[in-house]
C-alpha cells in the first residue's frame, strides 16, 4: 500500500516538475522525499505496535474479546512475579488462557481487515499506472528536468525528426547556400544565415535552437514542419532543445559550425618597417603597396600620422568587390605634411574592406619611420654647403692677388700660371657644382640662387679663359675682379638665406612653442591622465625645439639671436617644470612662443646707422637689417633682367597672337563658303575613318579609352571642317592621331605588361588602329594644307600689316639682343638663359624677315620658335619651390580592379604658366569672334593680352 | 625725516582714518585711491602699501593702485591677478595696465636673478647667460645713484630694480612702448613702473653703451620721484642726457658730435621740435635720427639752463634742484615752475637757448651722423666700394689671407673710413695677422681720431697697449670696450687667445659667456 502510494506521489511530483520552474522542481521534489519519509515513518510504527504479546492480546484480540483477553494478560503478569507462584504452573495457567482465546474470531477479523487494505492498495495503483499511462512522456521529461543540473537536464531527447539545413552565407560574399540533411559540422562564413529545419516529435514543446547563450525559437513554417533560422556568428555549436520553464532538453544530435570571419585587409607595403632619415635621403620615398581582402576592398588610404597630426590620402577607390589592388605613390621629401612634422611621422598603408555586417575594418600594413629633421637642419646643410662655396672662391681669391704679377708675365710663367688657373677654376667649380645639385633631405638650392651663382661662375671662367689667352696683368686684374665679385655675390647670397632661413625656422618652432604653451596647460589640469599627456607633450616639445635652436645658431647673426633666446627660454621652462611650478612653466613657453612669432632681430632700429637715440642711449640698428634695407646690386640686376625678360616674354606673346588672328581673320566670306562644301566631304571622310574606334573607354590606362579619346577629337575635327576652321581641325585631327598612337602601344604592351585586364573581352586590333590613323592623317594634311592656302590668302591681303608685324618682331628681337648683352655684361642671368634668349633673337628676327617678305606661314613659325626659347629662358630662372608642394604623384590603378606596375607617374614639367593660358584665351576669343561683337571682342581679348 | 614725507604720513593716516570711519564709504574710497596713486607715482611704494592696506578691496579703484602697486614691486603675477577683474579692467587705464601686468608676467616668468643686499640692488635676467654682467651692474647702478643723489638731491627708495630683457618685444611687453615704436627708434632701455627695463647687450651686434644708459634710466627715476613724476619730457631727457656720464670720469666721446651740433644740423635739415611738443616719448618720434636731434635739443638746452642758472645764482649746481622741486608743489606747472625759479618762462628761456647756439660756431658733423639719403652717383659708388673691399677683407682673413686682405683695404683711398673706428679695428687685425702690427699702431691709438666708441677697437687698443707694457692705456681701454659691447670675446677676454682667461674671477666669468656664444670674428657668418 505504501509503495503504491509512493509511486503515485513520485508521478505526480515529476509531472509538476516538467513545469522547469525553479518553484516547481523544488516542489516536486520536497513532495517524492516528504511521501517517502511518511511510508517509512508507518512501517516503522506499524512494526512497533505489534511488537510482544502484550501489545498483540492488548491491540488484536482484546478487539475481538476484550475478557479473555484480560485474562491473557492477567496470566502474562504472572510469569514475570518472582517467587511464590510455581513456574510450571503460571505457565500452564498460560497456556490454559491462550487456548482459551477465539482465535478463529481474530483471524476472521484479521483477513478482513487485509482484504480492505489490498482493495485500496489495488485502486491507488490503479490510479498511478492510469496517470503514468496518460502521460508517460511527459513523466519522463520530468524526471529528466527534475534532475537537471545547470538548467540543463541529463538526459538527452529526440525532438526533430527528419532534419533539413539551409546555410545561406551573407549577400556580399555572392557564395551559393548550403543544403544538409543532418547535422554534421560544417564551416561557414560569418554572417551566415542557418535555417534549420525539422518535423517535431512531440507536440506542444516549445523547440529552441541554441548555442548555449542565444537561443532561436522553432515557428511553424506552415507545412507541419518547424523551423528556425540562426545567424552565425562566432564559431559555435548549435543544439535542438525543448524548453521546459528555465531547464532545456537537449537533442542529442549537435551542429558543430565554424565560423570564417571576414578578415581584415592585408597590406604590404614594400620595404617596410624602415626607418627614414629625412635628412640623409636624396630621393624622394617610393611607396609601393599591395593590399588584399578575403572578400573585397573599399579603399586604399596613404596614411600619416606624426605626433597628434593624422592625414589620409585617398590612393584607391574601390568597387568593394576587388580582391587585391596594387599600386604606388611617392610621397616627396617636400610633401608639406613632411615638413611640417618635427616628430617622427609613421607612413602606412591602410585598406579598409566592404564588411557591412560587423562594420568595415581597416588593414594596416607596417610602416615606414620617417624621422624628420630638425626644425633648421637642412637649410643649415645648404647654408653650409653654400659657405663651402664662399670659402673655395674666397682661397682663390686670395691665391690670384697673391699671383698678381708686379713686373710683367714672362712666357713659361704664363703657361704655369694658366694652368694653375685653369685647375683652381675647376676645383672651385666643382665645389659649387656639387653645392647646387645637391639635396639637402629634400631641399635643394633655389633656382634663383643658382642663376645667381652659375652667371657668376660663367663670369669668372670667361675671365680665365680670357687671361689663359692672353696673359697679361690687365686680364689677371680681369680675373682677380670677377673672382671678388664671385665672393660678394656668394657671400650675399649665404647670408641673405641665413636670414630668410632663421625667420622661416623661427616661425616653424613658433608652432612648437605654441604646442608647449597647450602641453603646459595640460599639466594644469585635474586628471592625472591629462596632466601625464601634458607632461609627455612638453618633452617632445622641448626636445624639438631645443634641436631647432642649435640649428638655428647655425644660420649667422640672426640665427644665434633667435637661438640663444630659444636656448635660454627652455631653461626657463624646464626650471619652472623642476619647481613644480606649471603656471609658470606656460608663462615662460608663452613667452618664447609670443618671440618666435616675431622673429625680428632682437634690436633694429629702421632708421640710419649709428647712434639714433630713443628713450635711452639708442644705438645702431644690426648689420642684417642695414643690408636687407639695400639688396646686393647683383641680385637686383638679376630682379631686373628677370623682369626685363618677363616683360618681352608677354610682349612678343601679344606680337604673336596678333600674327595669328591677322591671318585667321583675313579669311574672307567668299574663300571660306567655297571651303565650306568640300570640307564636308572630308569631315564625312573624318567619321567614317573613327568610326570603329571605341565609343566609351574602359579606364584611363586602357586602350580603348585612348581609342574614344581619338574618336571624340575626330569627330571634333570633323565639325570644325563643317564649320570651316580648318586649322582647328588640323590640330584636333592631329591630337587623334597622338591618340591613336597611344593606343597602338598600349595594345601592342599587352593586358599584363599594362597593368590592366579588364580589356580581356574587347577585340583591340591593331591593324583597325592602323587604318583609323591612316585615315586621319590624309584627312590632317588636307586641313593643313587648306590652313596654308588660306593663310597665303590672308597674308596677301594683309600684306601690310604683316610688314608691320615683321618691325614689331624686329624689335622684339633687338630687344632680346640688349636683354642678352646686358646680362652678360653684369652677369645676371646664366648661361642657359642668354642661350636661349640669344636663339629667341635669331628665331625673332627670321620671323621678321619672313614676315616683311609677306611669308606668313614661315613667320608665325618663327614667331612660335621664338616664343618657345623665351619661355625656355624663363624656366630658367623660375623657383622650383612651388612645384615642391604640389599634390602628392599617385598612379594607384584607377578603378582598384588593375594593378599597377610602376611606382611612378611622371608630372609634366612643362607648366606654361598664366601666359600661355592667357594666349590661349585671347586666340579663342579673337578667333571665334564675328559680327556685331567681333570688334568687342577683338579689344577685349587685346586689354587681356595687355 | 623730511617735511615732505611727514606731511604725506600724516596725510596718509587721516585719509586711512576717514576711509575707516565711513566704511564702505565710495567717494573716501576713491580719496584714498587717488592718493595712492600719487604715492605710487613719486615711488613712495611703502607709504602706497601703507594706504592701500586697511582700504575696501572690493572697490575697483582700490583693486587697480593695488594691481599697479603690484607692477612696481614687480608683482606681475599679483597684479595680473587683481587685473582678471573685468570692473577694474573697466577703469581709465586699466586695460593698459593689465597689458603690462601680462607682460611682465610673461617676460619674467621663471627668470633668474641676482641681488646686492648691501647696495639693495636687485637684477632680473631673461637671458641668463647675461649673469656675468651683474658686477659690473651693480657698479653702474650704485654709483650712478650717488651721482644722481648728489647732483638732484633726491634720496631712493629701495631696491633698485633692473630687468634685464634680452629683445625689444620683451622691452615692448614689460614697458607698454609700442613694438613698433621701440624697433623704429632704436630704444634699448626704458625707466617706468618703479624700476630700469634694459635691452641686453648681447641682442645688438656690437653692443651698445649700456652703462650709460643705465645711468641715462636711473636719471628718469630719480627725476620721476623728485618731481612727483609732474617733470615735462624735455626736462626728464635733458637731465638724464647731461647726468648719463656724470656717473664716472669724462670719457672721449662725451658729448661728440655735440648736442649743439646736431642741434643746428637738424635745424639745417627742418628737424625742429618745439620742447613742449615732443609728445609722450622721445621713443615714439617717427625715426632714429628725429630721436637723435630731439635728443640733442633737451640735452643742450637743459645744459643751457643748468649753466646759465647756476652762473646767475651763484649757487654751482643749485640749478636743477631747485626746478625739480619747485615742479613738485602741488598744482605747478613746468612754465610756473620755471618762473618761480628763474624768473622766465619756457618760451622765453627756449628763445635765449637757441639764439645761444645760433651764436656758436658751426661744427660739421661726422660721416653718417644725421646723414642725408645718399642719392650722388659717385658718392654711392664709393661707399660701396669700402663696403665691398672691407666685406672681401673680412673674408680673406677668416680664411687665413691676412695680406692679401690687407692688399683689398689698401685699393681703398686713404682718406676712406678714416674716422670709422670699425674700419680701422679691421685693419689693425688684419695687419696684426699678417706680421705687420708696427704698421698699424696708428689705427688705434687715439680715441679722438675715430668717430664712435666701438668695442673691438677699444679692446684691440688695450691688447696693443698691454702688449707694448702700457698697463694704464690698456686698462682704461677694456673697461670702455666692456662699457660698450661686453660679449666681445676680445673685449671680455682681453685677449684672442681663446686659450687664456682674465685673472680677475668676474672678468673670466664674463669672457666665458662672450666665447660661449661662439661668434666668429670675421666673416664666417
Amino acid at each position: 500500500m505504501a509503495a503504491v502510494s509512493l509511486t503515485l506521489l513520485g508521478i505526480a511530483a515529476v509531472l509538476l516538475a516538467r513545469a522547469g520552474t525553479p518553484r516547481a522542481r523544488a516542489a516536486a521534489a520536497a513532495a517524492i522525499a516528504v511521501g517517502g519519509a511518511l511510508v517509512l515513518m508507518w512501517e516503522w510504527a506499524d512494526r512497533r505496535r505489534l511488537a510482544g504479546p502484550d501489545a498483540v492480546l492488548q491491540r488484536i484480540v482484546r478487539r475481538v474479546d476484550a475478557g479473555r483477553a484480560d485474562r491473557a494478560l492477567r496470566a502474562l503478569s504472572l510469569i514475570r512475579v518472582d517467587g511464590g507462584v510455581s513456574e510450571e504452573l503460571t505457565k500452564l495457567h498460560l497456556a490454559r488462557v491462550l487456548a482459551d482465546v477465539p482465535s478463529a474470531r481474530v483471524l476472521d477479523r484479521a483477513s478482513r481487515a487485509a482484504r480492505r487494505a489490498s482493495v485500496l492498495a489495488a485502486v491507488v495503483g490503479v490510479a498511478a499506472v492510469a496517470l503514468a499511462g496518460v502521460n508517460a512522456w511527459a513523466v519522463l521529461e520530468g524526471a529528466d528536468v527534475l534532475l537537471a543540473r545547470g538548467a540543463v537536464a541529463p538526459f538527452s531527447m529526440q525532438w526533430l525528426d527528419g532534419v533539413e539545413l539551409v546555410a545561406r552565407p551573407p549577400d556580399y560574399l555572392h557564395e551559393n547556400e548550403i543544403h544538409e540533411i543532418a547535422l554534421t559540422p560544417l564551416a561557414l562564413p560569418f554572417g551566415t544565415e542557418i535555417a534549420l529545419r525539422g518535423a517535431p516529435l512531440h507536440a506542444g514543446r516549445r523547440l529552441l535552437l541554441t548555442d548555449g547563450a542565444t537561443e532561436v525559437p522553432f515557428v511553424e513554417d506552415g507545412a507541419g514542419a518547424v523551423v528556425a533560422r540562426w545567424r552565425l556568428g562566432d564559431s559555435t555549436t548549435l543544439r535542438v532543445v525543448a524548453r521546459f520553464g528555465s531547464v532545456s532538453i537537449e537533442q542529442a544530435d549537435r551542429l558543430p559550425v565554424r565560423s570564417i570571419p571576414d578578415a581584415a585587409p592585408v597590406v604590404e607595403l614594400e620595404t617596410a618597417p624602415r626607418q627614414v632619415r629625412l635628412v640623409d635621403e636624396v630621393d624622394d620615398i617610393p611607396i609601393r603597396y599591395r593590399a588584399t581582402d578575403d572578400h573585397g576592398l573599399r579603399d586604399v588610404e596613404l596614411v600619416l600620422r606624426s605626433g597628434v597630426r593624422e592625414e589620409r590620402r585617398v590612393l584607391s577607390r574601390l568597387d568593394g568587390e576587388t580582391q587585391r589592388d596594387e599600386g604606388g605613390q611617392v610621397l616627396r621629401l617636400r610633401d608639406p605634411f613632411l615638413r611640417r612634422s618635427h616628430a617622427p611621422i609613421e607612413v602606412t598603408v591602410e585598406a579598409k574592406d566592404n564588411d557591412p555586417l560587423s562594420g568595415p575594418k581597416w588593414g594596416a600594413s607596417a610602416a615606414i619611420t620617417v624621422i624628420p629633421p630638425d626644425v633648421g637642419e637642412p637649410e643649415a646643410k645648404r647654408l653650409e654647403a653654400l659657405r663651402r662655396v664662399r670659402d673655395a672662391v674666397v682661397d682663390s681669391l686670395g691665391w690670384r692677388i697673391d699671383a698678381t704679377p708686379e713686373h710683367g708675365i714672362t712666357r713659361a710663367a704664363g703657361a704655369s700660371h694658366a694652368t694653375d688657373e685653369t685647375k683652381r677654376a675647376a676645383a672651385d667649380e666643382r665645389v659649387l657644382d656639387d653645392a647646387l645639385v645637391r639635396t639637402y633631405a629634400g631641399l635643394t638650392v633655389p633656382a634663383r640662387t643658382r642663376a645667381l651663382l652659375t652667371a657668376q661662375r660663367t663670369k669668372v671662367r670667361g675671365a680665365v679663359d680670357a687671361e689663359n689667352r692672353a696673359p697679361s696683368e690687365r686680364t689677371h686684374a680681369a680675373t682677380v675682379e670677377a673672382t671678388e665679385r664671385f665672393v660678394l655675390v656668394t657671400d650675399a647670397i649665404v647670408r641673405g638665406l641665413a636670414m630668410r632661413e632663421t625667420r622661416d625656422a623661427a616661425r616653424q618652432l613658433a608652432d612648437v612653442a605654441d604646442d608647449l604653451v597647450a602641453g603646459a596647460m595640460q599639466t594644469q589640469a585635474d586628471a592625472a591622465d591629462v596632466r601625464v599627456r601634458g607632461a609627455a607633450r612638453m618633452d617632445a616639445d622641448a626636445a624639438v625645439l631645443q634641436a631647432g635652436g642649435r640649428n638655428l645658431l647655425k644660420f649667422g647673426w640672426s640665427g644665434r639671436d633667435i637661438g640663444e633666446i630659444v636656448a635660454v627660454d627652455c631653461l626657463r621652462v624646464d626650471r619652472a617644470r623642476r619647481a613644480p611650478d606649471a603656471v609658470h612653466a606656460e608663462l615662460a613657453a608663452r613667452d618664447l612662443a609670443a618671440r618666435l612669432h616675431q622673429p625680428d632681430p632682437s634690436f633694429g632700429s629702421r632708421g640710419s646707422a649709428q647712434r639714433g637715440g630713443g628713450e635711452s642711449g639708442g644705438g645702431r640698428g644690426t648689420e642684417e637689417d642695414e643690408e636687407a634695407a639695400s639688396p646686393d646690386d647683383v641680385e637686383q640686376a638679376f630682379d631686373e633682367a628677370k623682369g626685363d625678360l618677363d616683360r618681352l616674354s608677354q610682349d612678343h606673346a601679344g606680337g604673336v597672337s596678333r600674327t595669328e588672328q591677322l591671318l585667321a581673320g583675313a579669311e574672307s566670306d567668299e574663300e571660306q563658303n567655297g571651303l565650306r562644301d568640300e570640307a564636308k566631304r572630308h569631315a564625312q571622310a573624318i567619321r567614317d575613318a573613327a568610326r570603329r574606334l571605341p565609343a566609351v573607354g574602359g579606364g584611363s590606362d586602357s586602350w580603348t579609352s585612348k581609342g574614344a579619346a581619338a574618336r571624340e577629337l575626330a569627330e571634333q575635327a570633323a565639325r570644325s571642317l563643317e564649320e570651316a576652321r580648318p586649322e582647328e581641325a588640323a590640330q584636333a585631327g592631329r591630337s587623334a592621331v597622338s591618340s591613336l598612337e597611344e593606343a597602338k602601344r598600349m595594345l601592342a604592351g599587352g593586358p599584363r605588361a599594362r597593368g590592366w585586364d579588364d580589356d580581356g573581352a574587347s577585340d583591340g586590333d591593331p591593324k583597325k588602329l592602323e587604318e583609323a590613323a591612316r585615315g586621319l592623317e590624309a584627312e590632317v594634311r588636307w586641313a593643313d594644307e587648306q590652313v596654308r592656302r588660306l593663310r597665303a590668302a590672308a597674308a596677301q591681303r594683309a600684306r601690310g600689316q604683316l610688314e608691320r608685324g615683321g618691325a614689331e618682331e624686329e624689335d622684339m628681337a633687338n630687344r632680346a639682343r640688349d636683354l642678352a648683352q646686358r646680362a652678360r655684361e653684369r652677369g645676371s642671368l646664366p648661361q642657359e638663359s642668354l642661350e636661349a634668349i640669344d636663339d629667341a633673337e635669331h628665331a625673332a628676327r627670321e620671323a621678321a624677315g619672313a614676315l616683311k617678305d609677306g611669308d606668313a606661314e614661315r613667320g608665325l613659325e618663327r614667331q612660335h620658335q621664338a616664343q618657345r626659347d623665351l619661355d625656355a629662358a624663363r624656366a630658367r630662372l623660375q623657383d622650383d619651390s612651388d612645384r615642391d608642394e604640389g599634390d602628392p604623384r599617385s598612379n594607384s590603378s584607377d578603378d582598384g580592379r588593375r594593378a599597377a606596375t610602376t611606382s611612378t607617374v611622371d608630372i609634366p614639367h612643362d607648366h606654361k604658366g598664366p601666359e600661355d593660358f592667357r594666349r590661349r584665351v585671347v586666340r579663342g576669343l579673337g578667333q571665334a569672334a564675328g559680327g556685331s561683337l567681333k570688334d568687342a571682342v577683338q579689344r577685349y581679348a587685346e586689354g587681356l593680352l595687355r | 625725516m623730511s617735511a615732505r614725507r611727514i606731511l604725506s604720513r600724516w596725510a596718509v593716516c587721516a585719509l586711512v582714518g576717514f576711509a575707516g570711519a565711513v566704511p564702505g564709504s565710495a567717494g573716501a574710497q576713491g580719496d584714498v585711491a587717488t592718493h595712492a596713486t600719487h604715492l605710487i607715482a613719486g615711488l613712495d611704494l611703502d607709504e602706497a602699501r601703507r594706504v592701500l592696506g586697511p582700504a575696501e578691496a572690493d572697490d575697483p579703484r582700490i583693486a587697480l593702485e593695488r594691481a599697479r602697486l603690484g607692477i612696481y614691486e614687480m608683482d606681475c603675477d599679483g597684479a595680473a591677478a587683481i587685473l582678471g577683474r573685468a570692473d577694474v579692467r573697466a577703469l581709465p587705464g586699466g586695460d593698459a595696465l593689465a597689458d603690462i601686468a601680462h607682460g611682465c608676467q610673461r617676460v619674467t616668468a621663471a627668470l633668474q636673478s641676482d641681488r646686492d643686499e648691501a647696495r639693495a640692488i636687485e637684477v632680473r635676467w631673461q637671458d641668463e647667460g647675461d649673469r656675468p654682467l651683474a658686477p659690473l651692474l651693480f657698479d653702474t647702478v650704485a654709483k650712478a645713484r650717488e651721482a644722481l643723489s648728489r647732483d638732484l638731491g633726491v634720496d631712493w627708495p629701495r631696491p633698485t630694480r633692473v630687468v634685464v630683457v634680452r629683445d625689444l618685444l620683451s622691452l615692448s611687453a614689460m614697458t607698454g612702448l609700442p613694438y613698433d615704436s621701440a624697433r623704429t627708434t632704436g630704444t634699448v632701455a626704458v625707466a617706468k613702473w618703479g624700476r630700469v627695463t634694459l635691452l641686453s647687450p648681447r641682442a645688438s651686434p656690437h653692443g651698445y653703451p649700456w652703462r650709460d644708459t643705465v645711468a641715462h634710466e636711473l636719471t628718469h627715476l630719480a627725476v620721476t620721484r623728485a618731481s612727483r613724476d609732474l617733470a615735462p619730457l624735455w626736462l626728464q631727457e635733458g637731465i638724464a642726457k647731461r647726468e648719463e656720464i656724470r656717473w664716472r670720469g669724462p670719457g672721449p666721446f662725451d658729448d661728440r658730435p655735440s648736442s649743439d651740433a646736431i642741434v643746428e644740423a637738424g635745424d639745417a635739415m627742418g628737424k625742429r621740435f618745439p620742447l613742449d611738443k615732443l609728445g609722450p616719448s622721445i621713443a615714439m618720434l617717427p625715426s632714429a635720427d628725429d630721436a637723435m636731434v630731439a635728443f640733442a635739443e633737451v640735452t643742450s638746452f637743459v645744459r643751457y639752463y643748468a649753466d646759465t642758472e647756476d652762473a646767475r645764482t651763484g649757487q654751482t649746481g643749485a640749478a636743477l634742484p631747485k626746478l625739480l622741486h619747485a615742479l613738485s608743489e602741488p598744482g605747478t606747472t613746468a612754465d610756473a615752475a620755471l618762473v618761480s625759479v628763474s624768473g622766465a618762462d619756457l618760451k622765453a628761456w627756449d628763445a635765449r637757448w637757441r639764439a645761444s647756439v645760433a651764436a656758436k660756431p658751426r661744427t660739421l658733423l661726422p660721416p653718417l651722423f644725421l646723414a642725408e639719403p645718399k642719392r650722388d652717383r659717385r658718392e654711392l659708388d664709393r661707399l660701396r666700394e669700402q663696403r665691398d673691399r672691407s666685406r672681401l677683407a673680412e673674408l680673406l682673413l677668416a680664411r687665413g689671407h691676412a695680406g692679401e686682405a690687407a692688399r683689398e683695404l689698401d685699393r681703398l683711398a686713404p682718406e676712406v673710413g678714416a674716422t670709422d673706428p670699425s674700419m680701422r679695428w679691421l685693419r689693425a687685425r688684419i695687419l696684426e695677422a699678417a706680421g705687420r702690427r708696427p704698421e698699424g699702431a696708428g689705427l688705434v691709438t687715439d680715441p679722438k681720431q675715430v668717430a664712435t666708441s666701438y668695442g673691438p677697437w677699444w679692446a684691440t687698443r688695450g691688447r696693443w697697449a698691454r702688449a707694448d707694457g702700457d698697463e694704464g692705456t690698456a686698462v682704461l681701454s677694456f673697461e670702455a670696450a666692456v662699457a660698450a659691447d661686453p660679449m666681445d670675446p676680445e673685449a671680455a677676454c682681453e685677449t684672442i687667445d681663446d686659450s687664456a682667461s682674465p685673472a680677475d674671477a668676474d672678468r673670466a666669468h664674463l669672457c666665458a659667456a662672450a666665447r660661449s656664444r661662439g661668434e666668429p670674428a670675421f666673416g664666417g657668418d
